[in-house]
């Protein structure tokens, strides 16, 4: 118990310290406001060109809305799964991953704490994500179930995180410490910008790539997230494949499955991240100095 | 091991692979080179540390000593179960420094002259030692790192950030993170670089009391001349190697040998090739000469009864003598006398 306490007050000492730094990065704030008011505004232009015809069955009629649910997902795994090689990285070039060693954290709770820097960074972006579409281009949402949606939204962050770990594991056990790592690359600039289904739905996309989107735990997330959010969503009707397969209700299936996700993507991220670690400890590749 | 044996190494050798960092590749050029590299190379080798054996009593304060690239600060590294060695075992304080790497880290102060490098740079000294020391999980820390600012005079730079501060008290800050952690064993790398004399006396000090306290202190150095304020026991290495073990006196094959300083107005590599030959000194002269107003001054390891012949020497090579004096034997005349005499002959 008091190990579990230890490690949260370095997450928080971490924290603490991630805010100092992102507060003095003082035009920060104005641009990813910026950022996210052009991303609204894009997507907005979209519809509109795309009337209010568009089919994007189960979820409702408001593509706005659909959106902006998209962006939410894709602000949440920017930072869960595309962080935590980053910051591997910061540890390595920084020099601290001695400090660190040496210290009785675990080894994924410094990755954590510094990745608060980019949780400032991205997380209210999805608040303002649901500002600028509600107050500017008439997105509307409704709350069916809001313990669900805390559940789903969770859910989707740790499963990310798990890949983000796996990701973050092949700075150490393939030597990557520079550049972009190719787990990332695979999952978040082909498959899940592919397939994920952040702006339009998986059942539009050839079934070859709607068994990618499978493998995907954003596929699930946006698929509950959208039928329990957008007014006028269907709660009852498959439309992924492995909705199609079991004929289990559809929410139930995707929070089957995340949850599976979670756990298998945290166990084998933190699996290769220690063997990477390992690794490093003999090869001689895991600390900046010798 | 006896029961006052706190660390105890056995053959240890480390071996890097090196995997160089290609920063000109990124993507997938650099993702299909590193894994093809993934097998150990023998080409991409380096041996860091070659077959170390020795050990520690509690309480004692323990060199490392040697040049540049001597592998010291890999050793350190060991010991605290950072890295990994090679081959070879060891325990400290009753842990194996790979199956026990973990509590072993419970054991273990550390203050490395290039931690410095992993301040937080957007932070002041101050929040620097505590950020350290909650992730350490000090109690007191408020206290504790007060107590250290106040011992080493860091009050007027607490509140700067880490750019605003010179190297050297970066490395003071370095120096009070790693105190501010109360453990039974503590090693310090290098911790004399960049601090002036005032402070280098003031850490003496610190150390000093802290083996009063019964703890066991390792320090690794390349500066000699701090060292000897403590009659450590040494471990003197050299591109890997063990050198030699013990108290300055204990590392003399010879133990008719005298430090003396001499103050002469001339110094060159014959006098010194003479001095040699002739069989007045015993190592060839620390490169670093002393120099003030056309006056050097020399330290010689004479042997015993050659000090008459070394003044006639040095007269008839119409040197002229300011001062001589006998001096007790210190840590750099034992290196240089395994180091550097090896070398010469």
């Amino acid at each position: 118990m008091k190990r579990t306490i230890d490690q949260l007050l370095s997450i928080i000492a971490f924290s603490k310290r991630e805010y100092v730094i992102w507060t003095s990065y003082k035009v920060n704030i104005f641009t990813w406001i910026l950022d996210v008011l052009i991303n609204s505004t894009l997507f907005f232009m979209l519809s509109i060109l795309m009337g209010k015809g568009t089919n994007i069955f189960p979820y409702g009629t408001n593509y706005v809305s659909f959106v902006v649910l998209g962006l939410s997902a894709y602000y949440i795994s920017y930072t869960n799964l595309g962080d935590p090689f980053d910051r591997v990285a910061r540890i390595y070039w920084n020099g601290t991953m001695d400090l660190y060693l040496l210290s009785p954290l675990s080894i994924v709770t410094p990755v954590i704490g510094i990745m608060y820097r980019s949780v400032l960074d991205d997380y209210p972006r999805v608040l303002l994500a649901f500002f600028f579409g509600i107050t500017l281009f008439d997105a509307k949402f409704r709350l069916v179930s809001p313990l669900i949606i805390i559940i789903i939204v969770i859910l989707l962050g740790i499963s990310t995180f798990g890949i983000g770990m796996i990701s973050a594991s092949s700075f150490f056990l393939f030597n990557i410490k520079v550049g972009t790592d190719p787990i990332k690359f695979i999952f978040q600039d082909i498959i899940i910008a592919l397939a994920a289904g952040y702006f339009y739905p998986i059942s539009i996309l050839p079934y070859s790539l709607q068994l990618l989107s499978s493998i995907l735990p954003h596929t699930y997330a946006l698929d509950a997230l959208r039928r329990l959010m957008i007014p006028g969503g269907n709660l009852n009707t498959p439309v992924l494949p492995l909705q199609k397969l079991f004929g289990i209700a559809p929410i139930r299936l995707d929070i089957i499955v995340l949850l599976v996700m979670s756990v298998l993507f945290i166990y084998i991220g933190f699996y290769l991240y220690g063997l990477g670690i390992k690794k490093a400890r003999k090869n001689g590749t895991l600390t900046r100095w010798q | 091991m006896s029961e006052k044996t706190i660390i105890d190494i056995h053959n240890v050798s480390k071996t890097y692979n090196y995997m160089k960092i290609r920063r000109k590749e990124q993507g997938p050029g650099l993702w299909f080179a590193n894994i093809a590299r993934l097998k150990r190379s023998k080409e991409r080798e380096v041996r860091a540390l070659n077959n170390i054996s020795f050990s520690v009593e509690k309480g004692e304060v323990f060199a490392v000593v040697g040049p540049n690239g001597a592998g010291k600060t890999t050793l350190m590294k060991i010991l605290s179960g950072i890295i990994y060695p090679t081959t070879g075992k060891g325990n400290i304080a009753h842990f194996d420094i790979i199956k026990g790497h973990k509590k072993l880290k419970e054991m273990i102060a550390f203050v490395s002259a290039s931690f410095w490098m992993g301040l937080e740079w957007q932070l002041t000294a101050m929040e620097n030692i505590l950020q350290y020391a909650t992730l350490m999980g000090v109690n007191n820390a408020r206290e504790k790192a007060d107590e250290l600012i106040h011992f080493f005079g860091m009050e007027s730079f607490k509140n700067k950030r880490v750019p605003e501060l010179s190297a050297g008290m970066r490395q003071l800050v370095s120096i009070a993170r790693g105190f501010i952690v109360e453990r039974p064993i503590i090693y310090l790398d290098e911790p004399f670089v960049s601090i002036d004399v005032e402070k280098r006396k003031l850490l003496s000090q610190l150390i000093e009391e802290k083996q009063s306290e019964g703890k066991t202190i390792l320090i690794s150095s390349q500066v000699f001349t701090d060292l000897d304020v403590f009659h450590p026991r040494a471990l003197f290495l050299n591109k890997g190697e063990v050198v030699g073990i013990g108290r300055a006196n204990e590392l003399m094959k010879e133990n008719n040998l005298i430090p003396y300083e001499v103050s002469i107005d001339a110094f060159d590599k014959e006098t010194e090739k003479v001095l040699l030959n002739k069989g007045i000194i015993a190592t060839p002269v620390p490169d670093e000469l002393i120099q003030l107003d056309n006056v050097f001054t020399v330290r010689l390891l004479v042997r015993d009864g050659m000090v008459n012949n070394l003044i006639k020497e040095l007269i008839k090579r119409k040197i002229h003598i300011f001062e001589l004096s006998k001096k007790d034997l210190s840590l750099k005349d034992a290196y240089l006398y395994r180091v550097k005499n090896e070398t010469y002959h």
